[in-house]
């Protein structure tokens, strides 16, 4: 068992969320957003699972200063933050629900410490996103993702400005609770380059038939981040997996299209054993 | 609105247009259609992604429709639109999400900021130029590595050092009570030899306590010359296969122990780089454990599971971090399992949780030992009445 103070730096760290009660789920947020990007999810939840959310280091209201250049220059770095996490609250058969490339996190943390996890559900997961023909199609050529790069350090001076958006209050949308309202996927702008340098240079293919753990794949009929090819290739890769194609568009359907998203993770966690 | 309005509105010097969540467009005004070099409502149906460059796609599905979504406007967004000719169109954009009689869209508004670009290249390019400059410094360039080198080589001794300072304390330990008990009764006994005034029988279990302790005494050396020689083993490290290693020694022990049924599931387990001798100690040792511990009435239930993943190399300077391939092998037996407390005091010389047991206690030491030599780590778990597991996290191929 870790002390006390060990705990609470790694809740504080990675602004760490527990509520609810019973079998745990832990979200885990994806390239260039917060914790808050699943807040059209919990509902649905968290009457019948703990849940469990957290920001990446760098991301939302995480501690920055934890932020390791080296340490994150592998997705693996983050993948051992889910396990701090899991092992600081004792976390055990957990569904793990991971968005974009914190489903290759996910199964990296998974393939750690499989006893920990009961089953993954993976939205819009991609094992890589640079070609690599014949024999995959990720959706990418190696120029694009040069491209993204020096785009976002074009964007540097925006960025700055876009990714750490003024603190307001916001009486014409009650609905946004003020400590919503402060963090909106604000990031820091240094680190998010990192962040998708890593997140789009990476190759996880070789891990994907490690897994052992029922995982269902929720891909989306048009994602650009994720073709279809690339959905089609992890279910054949990964043994007891199953596949949906949904009918939302884009990649994030969990924010788009909350109820599709809900009834499939629904409909797979009552018949999944 | 009049009607003079509405033709004012209709030459508004700025990008209007509007999108499902989708991203299908619904609307866009005159100046986003020209600037894009579009007829006027050939946008209207297509997907917000025509208009985008490649990464303005992924910024679009990353950032902008997340804050978008969450946030309900964006604003001050730089972001490059692509014309039909495929030029592009550097713009700043602001963003909101309306709620309209169907549903909601988002519509967005943008102007070109082509000077702005400029400037921010500029910028770009003078941070590039600097940070060029800094990385081809070469005697920087060389320094640096030289650090990174030492600094591997610091951990190495540091976690080494920890190591030997337990393996001292242990040491003493064997020095100050487990050799002087043996000894005590030694000299006590001799001592009544030597008296004189022994009967037949009393000097028949006086020698054979003398016998008893003597040998004692010397499975304790030799035990402790066999733990010592694995420190100063110089041998070369090659490739070991370890499944050939585990099948050997699982082999050779099922025969030392025909009694036994072994029921054993095995995943297939790698080549590392190590010592050849030391490793087959190892699994030897881990495997013969199971045999004495792990049984229930002569059957061993035994799972091996082999994965690769990656850790960081470093395990005692904080703050450095180099990911690495280790083989993470796991050992379970279904057997009588201990208690957890005990889950490092297993590792130390001459502790064991039996005492009847016949085995000498050095078993679970000689294998830390081993794995420390190969710069892993290895660890237990058990649960009374459920059973045990060693995980051993073996580097694949460090150099070292």
């Amino acid at each position: 068992m870790l002390k006390q103070v060990a705990v609470n730096e790694i809740l504080v760290k990675n602004n760490v969320k527990v509520f609810g009660t019973g079998q745990p789920m832990l979200f885990a947020h994806g390239f260039g957003c917060d914790q808050n990007m699943w807040r059209f999810i919990i509902p649905a939840f968290e009457k019948q699972y703990k849940i469990v959310l957290f920001d990446y280091v760098g991301s939302g209201k995480s501690d920055i200063t934890a932020y390791n250049a080296e340490k994150y220059s592998d997705l693996n770095g983050y993948a051992n933050d889910i396990l701090d996490i899991v092992t600081a609250l004792d976390l055990n058969d957990i569904v793990f629900v991971g968005h974009s490339v914190s489903c290759m996190i996910g199964l990296l943390a998974s393939l750690k410490q499989p006893n920990r996890f009961n089953k993954m559900i993976f939205i819009g997961p991609s094992a890589r996103y640079i070609n690599d023909q014949p024999s995959y199609i990720g959706g990418f050529e190696r120029k694009d993702i040069k491209e993204l790069l020096e785009t976002m350090d074009k964007n540097y001076i925006g960025w700055a400005n876009f990714l750490a958006p003024a603190i307001m209050k916001n009486p014409d949308k009650p609905e946004l609770g003020e400590e919503l309202a402060a963090s909106f996927c604000s990031t820091d702008p240094v680190i998010a380059r990192q962040f998708a340098e890593v997140t789009f240079l990476s190759d996880n293919r070789e891990d994907l038939s490690k897994l052992k753990i029922p995982a269902l794949i929720l891909q989306c009929s048009d994602d650009l981040i994720a073709p279809l090819e690339v959905g089609t290739y992890l279910e054949q890769q990964i043994s007891g997996s199953t596949l949906k194609i949904m009918k939302a568009t884009g990649h994030c359907p969990h924010m788009s299209a909350p109820a599709e998203t809900i009834e499939l993770m629904s409909n797979y966690l009552a018949t999944a054993s | 609105m009049t009607f003079e309005n509405e033709i004012l509105l209709k030459q508004v010097p700025c990008g209007i247009f509007a999108c499902t969540e989708d991203g299908v467009i619904t609307m866009a005004n005159t100046y986003c259609s020209n600037l894009l070099e579009y007829e006027e409502t050939q946008l209207i149906g297509t997907n917000i992604s025509t208009i985008l460059t490649l990464s303005g796609r992924i910024f679009y599905q990353t950032h902008l429709y997340p804050l978008v979504k969450l946030h309900r406007d964006a604003e001050e967004i730089f972001l490059n639109l692509v014309t039909r000719s495929k030029k592009d169109v550097p713009v700043v954009l602001n963003a909101v999400l309306a709620t309209t009689k169907s549903g909601t869209a988002i519509v967005y508004s943008f102007i070109p900021v082509l000077n702005r670009r400029k400037y921010e290249d500029e910028i770009l390019q003078a941070k590039k130029n600097a940070e060029d400059a800094l990385r081809k410094n070469v005697a920087l360039e060389k320094i640096k590595q030289e650090l990174e080198l030492q600094q591997k080589e610091l951990d190495k001794q540091i976690t080494l050092l920890t190591f030997q300072n337990k393996e001292l304390l242990q040491l003493g330990n064997v020095i100050t009570h487990d050799l002087q008990e043996p000894l005590r009764k030694l000299m006590l006994f001799s001592h009544e030899l030597l008296s004189g005034e022994l009967s037949a029988d009393e000097k028949e279990v006086a020698l054979s306590a003398i016998k008893r302790s003597s040998q004692k005494i010397k499975n304790l050396l030799l035990n402790l010359q066999e733990y010592l020689s694995l420190s100063t083993d110089s041998s070369e490290k090659t490739s070991v296969d370890l499944q050939e290693v585990l099948q050997y020694e699982l082999q050779q022990l099922q025969s030392l122990h025909s009694h036994i049924k072994v029921h054993a599931e095995i995943a297939v387990l790698p080549s590392i780089k190590g010592c050849k001798k030391q490793l087959h100690l190892l699994f030897h040792q881990l495997i013969k454990n199971a045999f004495d511990h792990g049984t229930t009435d002569n059957n061993l239930f035994l799972v091996i599971r082999s994965v690769i993943v990656k850790e960081n190399l470093f395990n005692s300077l904080h703050n450095r971090y180099e990911y690495i391939d280790y083989a993470k092998i796991t050992i379970t037996d279904s057997g009588p399992g201990f208690d957890n407390r005990y889950k490092e005091y297993i590792f130390d010389f001459l502790k064991k949780l039996h005492p009847a047991t016949t085995s000498d206690g050095f078993g679970l030491a000689f294998c830390i030992k081993i794995v420390e030599n190969h710069f892993g780590n290895i660890k237990a778990d058990g649960a009374v009445g459920i059973g045990a597991t060693f995980t051993l996290m073996l580097p694949i191929d460090y150099v070292y």
